[in-house]
């Protein structure tokens, strides 16, 4: 599955509002408000569905030892022997005091516990972001500018390939080819496992060589993986949304007026096409930030996707919920965001 | 239809894609009689064969097999995996799951996003309000992270065995795929179809339908719906592009389809442990899926500038 | 207008990745490694060891270990009385030397003096009273209790009945004497579980809880640092008692793929790995992977077992036994696991006092298969319901259980494959709800005692190891009276007459045993690895004997 399809389709419906005065508190104020529904039908989605799943938690919670009497106990500290919507106002109570629970398998926190994996999937993120902003921004570029010609044709098929490829099999190939035939790039795992020390001696005090074994380029291949599909999408979408601007008239006018046409595509037409491009590039960091499953599978990469499968098929649930309930809220937040970006590209956008 | 033939043919891409999916479609539909050998004997002895082998060794082992196995002799045109099955009929019956899932969930996603999308932008007001948070709710759903909680809480005894009991020869993990896939992705479809609806709703012949009396179902059936096809159509296809995706990484992560069938991912996700010493088995179930979701792409494409040119980008 | 271009947002984007960059390191670095070699990598092999391991750690505490990763972690954190020597005999540890009265029932252990807890206490005779109690403290819940129970007072203290074990006792600050109700034969080897190993009362009383995750112990490496499914970090202890390790760093990396384990090993990034079955060819064919130590067969068993107290096993050995025939184990062996594995006629396996190979074996034999099928009652396979077969999520054991599925399918059975994550495997297969089921077993001591009383002794029905659920009075008899008689002969006697019931009633589906094929980088001498050991856990094997040549 690409994790990031569907985000094309995501019309950012409810942040460009034009009209007077600079309200942005109030309109800040209305999008909070408007996200809080949507975090709690999100949680109450993901309990009520797993409420139905079969496993029992106190069976996983105390394993070889199970013994009828202290599991009704353990059942009822844990709320589990009341009704389900009972339990869900427990939950929410909890989560609301900034308490996600504790993990069923790990016996750790669960906030502690998915910690250090979101901040993986972060770093993981925009790396893909940066390697698919760039190329696909110039890719859709170099296609509106040169329309019809033998590049944006093979560009564009290219895009289209890379919305289709699986990501996971994209992966394997990458995989194949340059970790384990070139051996230029490692497997997996994120960082250099030996000794820092030794490797600076090795590589004769050289900083950037010293950064790329110690980090760098573990980044490079799951970066590229991850980065395919959305690189995809904003190239189709740069290139569809400059069509469309260049073929106004102040674009004409600016070409009439003598100005050369690399600079009317690059400071006229592509400055007016970004709000469409931003709005791609937001909903597919939001995508990719709630977990690139696959991705992470294939390199075996720490971070939240790959907890979160572990989770489900370990039916650790606490972990599950709290780790849905992070998702969400990075979700709206970072739509808020981009909704707020478009009055710093567009000013005639306001927040009503 | 004629003149859509005309214009697909004419329209490069979108034909490429067209053969493509008539080329899944045909493969998946009569995998049954294309295929040389069943997708789950396995002939031992035959193990690891690259693409063109010719099946040797002990021929009276393989007689006395010969009915379940289908052939005792013949070639193996795509080779074998790890346990001497064919990989070219493993990925023909790939593609009769890829397809069944693809379509039938997409059918689950465009009834569901028509419905929705349909009333909310019909009614308005609070109805929309409530409709466009669920679907707002539904699309902050990270990825695909609900299709896999609703998968394994389809995992269960009670459900299984009856899923198992209408499905016949199918995997019966076919059914939760269809259920997670299609309570999934219907956000993007009910949000484009709220869209046209609300700016259908104003036309003068629906202002003409109401003031002649027509009641709201009848006219939502009669007159808006079939207005809305054309970027449905579009939004489908490329909707079954996605979830033949999602149901392939799915079996990779060993959900869904169950061993010994076949299905693509799953495929992939043994395969991916001897990529190196057999990459024909990891080669074809992966180019198949990439072709064929290609294809729905290419022909989504396609339709979208034939059928709808609003979306298309006139130069 | 404002203005605002592409080069901020990337730039934007550019710097937050840039921020969590690592900063080179400070100081004096060319002298501190000690080494001068050259030679690219060599100071890097000299200091630290990565050991791949396939799954999280769960506690490190010894009182709650279960799993082997835990173990593969614990075992070199903790010091138990007496250890394994790599041949599997018993040798003194913590304990200088120790004596065993003549009815076999008290053990006397002289503790080695001057010994030190990482966090730079002494250890004295109270923290091996406190660590032995502790297993049975109803407060601890150790999964391990029933370790305890030939020890006198053992059970009392643990149902709340006693103060104290009255078994256990002090007798000074340097010896300790426990007493047994029964001259139980395994006990010394029991001893040398890592369960037993050794803690510091202090940090215990301190925080019970967070003990697993913050482990104090005497062994030859100090806990440094677990970061959950990415790494376990230990450092060497310079003031071990025994052998101070050469290795400074010994990382255990948690790598849950066999396939990126292969190639991590192949890339050199660690230091040792398992030989998945999909690379066996690989292996092979690579002249560079010189440093294989081809295995013989481990104590580590992968089996079927069968729910012998539920329809249709139940009282129905004949179709026990026709399952048995109808697999062709040489073909799993071949071609799954490439010959690294060796097909399993015993229920004990080879490699301790006692073994026995012959009575009964199920060689594959479709036809009997067959007959016996008509015998349980099933002719072909019909009126047979469908089987449901639990495995874990691993990819080769969806293979093997895809070629037992079509074997079974060409005698008539049907199976169902059932793959699920091994914690709720292990539920559902301890709660009885699995008919047929993945069952493996890695020996925690080479005594008979820990596969034919552990695994198939009513005393453990269910979770507490006989997951097969079979019952057989005289089997159980028989066990029992060899854990108490001294004399080896005679144990033998016995566990052969208890071996054959078991073979004979069939409450398993045998399939093999796995080897100890492990694969080694050239340079790492001093690794040896032991018959208990499963890769790439080692949990045997004295990490802290490695050294590096170049």
């Amino acid at each position: 599955m690409s994790e990031s399809a569907n985000s094309g389709q995501a019309a950012a419906g409810q942040g460009r509002r034009q009209g007077e005065g600079s309200a942005f508190w109030t309109y800040l104020l209305k999008r909070l408000g408007a996200a809080l529904p949507v975090l709690v039908g999100v949680t109450f989605i993901c309990y009520a569905i797993l409420s139905a799943a079969p496993g029992d938690p106190v069976r996983i919670l105390m394993g070889q030892h199970y013994d009828e009497e202290v599991a009704n106990e353990l059942r009822s500290n844990m709320g589990l022997d009341k009704p389900f919507i009972v339990q869900y106002g427990m939950f929410l109570g909890r989560v609301s005091r900034g308490d996600l629970g504790r993990s069923y398998v790990k016996n750790l926190p669960v906030a502690e516990y998915l910690a250090p994996k979101f901040s993986n999937t972060i770093q993981l993120t925009l790396v893909a972001m940066f390697i698919a902003i760039v190329f696909g921004v110039s890719a859709g570029i170099i296609s509106a500018a040169w329309n019809r010609s033998f590049w944006d044709y093979t560009l564009m098929l290219l895009a289209v390939a890379g919305i289709s490829l699986p990501v996971f099999w994209l992966g394997m190939l990458l995989q194949l080819l340059f970790a384990t035939h070139l051996g230029w790039m490692p497997v997996s795992d994120m960082s250099y496992s030996g000794n820092p020390e030794a490797l600076w001696n090795e590589v004769g005090g050289n900083y950037m060589l010293w950064l790329w074994h110690m980090s760098i380029k573990f980044y490079v291949l799951p970066g590229v993986t991850l980065a395919t599909v959305p690189m995809a999408i904003i190239a189709r979408l740069t290139r569809s949304s400059m069509l469309e601007v260049m073929k106004l008239d102040y674009i004409r006018q600016a070409r009439a007026k003598g100005l050369g046409y690399s600079r009317v595509v690059v400071t006229h037409a592509l400055r007016n096409a970004l709000i469409p491009i931003i709005t791609v590039v937001g909903n597919n960091f939001a995508v990719l930030l709630t977990g690139a499953v696959l991705t992470e599978t294939v390199f075996q990469w720490p971070g939240m996707g790959r907890a979160m499968v572990e989770a489900i098929n370990q039916l650790d649930y606490p972990v599950v919920l709290g780790g849905v309930m992070i998702m969400a809220v990075v979700f709206v937040i970072v739509n808020l965001i981009v909704d707020l970006t478009y009055g710093l590209v567009d000013p005639r956008v306001r927040y009503g | 239809m004629k003149q859509f033939l005309r214009q697909i043919f004419r329209h490069g891409s979108g034909f490429v894609g067209l053969v493509l999916v008539i080329v899944a479609v045909v493969s998946g539909t009569f995998c049954g009689t294309l295929s040389p050998y069943s997708p789950t004997y396995q002939y031992r002895g035959q193990e690891k064969l690259p693409p063109g082998s010719v099946i040797s060794g002990d021929e009276a082992k393989l007689a006395s097999y010969e009915d379940n196995g289908q052939r005792s002799s013949g070639s193996f045109m795509w080779g074998t995996d790890s346990s001497g099955r064919d990989v070219y009929s493993r990925v023909l019956y790939g593609a009769r799951i890829s397809l069944l899932v693809g379509v039938i969930s997409t059918v689950i996603n465009v009834l569901i996003g028509l419905l929705i999308g349909t009333v909310s932008g019909y009614f308005g007001g609070w109805t929309d309000t409530l409709l466009m948070r669920l679907t707002d709710t539904f699309f902050a759903f990270p990825g695909v992270l609900l299709a896999i909680i609703i998968l394994a809480t389809l995992n269960n005894d009670e459900v299984k065995s009856v899923l198992g009991s209408i499905s016949g020869s199918i995997d019966p993990g076919i059914w939760g795929l269809f259920i997670a896939l299609g309570l999934t992705g219907w956000t993007g479809i009910a949000r484009v179809i709220r869209g046209t609806v609300i700016s259908l709703r104003e036309k003068e012949f629906i202002e003409a339908a109401r003031a002649v009396g027509c009641s709201n179902a009848r006219i939502i059936i009669l007159h808006i719906i079939p207005n809305c096809m054309a970027p449905l159509i579009v939004l489908a296809t490329m909707q079954v592009a996605y979830n033949i995706l999602s149901e392939a990484g799915l079996s990779f992560l060993g959900l869904g389809i169950q061993p010994p069938n076949a299905s693509w991912g799953g495929m992939l996700a043994t395969a991916k442990n001897y990529f190196a010493e057999m990459p024909w088995w990891g080669i074809f179930p992966g180019l198949a899926l990439a072709l064929t979701v290609l294809g729905f792409n290419l022909l989504g494409d396609g339709l979208r500038d034939i059928l709808d040119p609003r979306l298309k980008v006139r130069t | 207008m404002r203005r605002f271009n592409l080069s901020i947002l990337i730039a934007t984007i550019a710097l937050l990745a840039l921020a969590g960059c690592p900063k080179p390191p400070t100081g004096n670095t060319g002298t501190t490694t000690g080494t001068n070699t050259g030679s690219t990598g060599g100071e890097k092999r000299a200091r630290n060891y990565n050991f791949p391991l396939p799954a999280d750690v769960k506690s490190l505490d010894p009182a709650h270990i279960t799993d082997t990763v835990s173990d593969s972690v614990a075992q070199r954190l903790f010091n138990r009385l007496v250890k394994f020597d790599t041949d599997g005999s018993v040798e003194p540890d913590l304990a200088e030397s120790y004596e065993i009265s003549e009815d076999g029932k008290v053990y006397t252990f002289h503790l080695r003096s001057g010994v030190k807890f990482h966090n730079g206490e002494d250890l004295n005779s109270d923290d091996v009273i406190y660590s032995y109690s502790r297993l049975v403290d109803p407060d601890t819940d150790s999964e391990r209790s029933n370790l305890m129970s030939y020890v006198a007072g053992a059970n009392d203290y643990l149902g709340g009945r006693a103060e104290s074990v009255s078994g256990l006792k002090a007798l000074d600050e340097g010896t300790v004497q426990i007493t047994l109700t029964a001259p139980y034969a395994p006990f010394l080897n029991v001893l040398c579980m890592t369960t037993f190993g050794v803690v510091p009362s202090s940090e215990v009383e301190r925080d019970e809880r967070g003990f697993g995750a913050n482990p104090v112990g005497t062994g030859p490496f100090v806990f440094e640092s677990w970061t959950p499914d990415e790494r376990v970090v230990l450092k060497a202890n310079r003031t071990y008692f025994g052998n101070v390790p050469e290795i400074e760093t010994l990382t255990f990396r948690i790598i849950g793929d066999e396939s990126t384990r292969f190639e991590n090993f192949r890339n050199g990034t660690l230091e040792h790995c398992d030989i998945p079955a999909s690379k066996i060819k690989t292996v092979n064919d690579d002249a560079n992977l010189k440093g294989l130590i081809a295995g013989e067969p481990a104590m580590d068993m992968y089996a079927y077992g069968f729910n012998c107290d539920a329809a249709p096993f139940k009282d129905n050995a004949a179709l026990r036994q026709a399952l048995n025939y109808a697999v062709d184990k040489q073909n799993i062996i071949d071609n799954i696991w490439g010959g690294l594995v060796t097909q399993q006629n015993t229920i004990v396996p080879a490699g301790m006092f006692y073994h026995y190979e012959g009575s009964v074996s199920y060689p594959y034999d479709p036809e009997k298969a067959a007959a016996l099928l008509e015998q349980a009652g099933y002719p072909n396979g019909e009126g047979l319901p469908e089987l449901t077969l639990n495995v874990d999520l691993q990819e080769v054991n969806k293979q093997v259980a895809e070629a037992v599925q079509e074997d079974l399918s060409r005698v008539g059975v049907t199976v169902k494959i059932e793959r699920t994550d091994w914690g709720p495997f292990l539920d559902k297969v301890y709660a009885g709800n699995s008919l047929f089921f993945q069952n493996t077993w890695l020996g925690d001591y080479p005594d008979p005692d820990n596969w034919l009383y552990q695994l198939l002794c009513s005393d453990n029905f269910g979770d507490a190891g006989n997951i097969s659920r079979w019952k057989n009075s005289q089997f159980d008899q028989l066990v029992k009276e060899a854990q108490v008689e001294p004399d080896q002969q005679k144990r033998s006697d016995l566990y052969r007459q208890a071996e054959d019931i078991a073979l004979n009633e069939a409450p398993w589906l045998l399939l093999f045993w796995k080897n100890s094929s492990t694969l080694v980088q050239p340079y790492v001498k001093g690794l040896t690895i032991t018959k208990m050991d499963r890769t790439p856990q080692l949990n045997n094997a004295p990490i802290e004997e490695v050294t590096y040549t170049d």
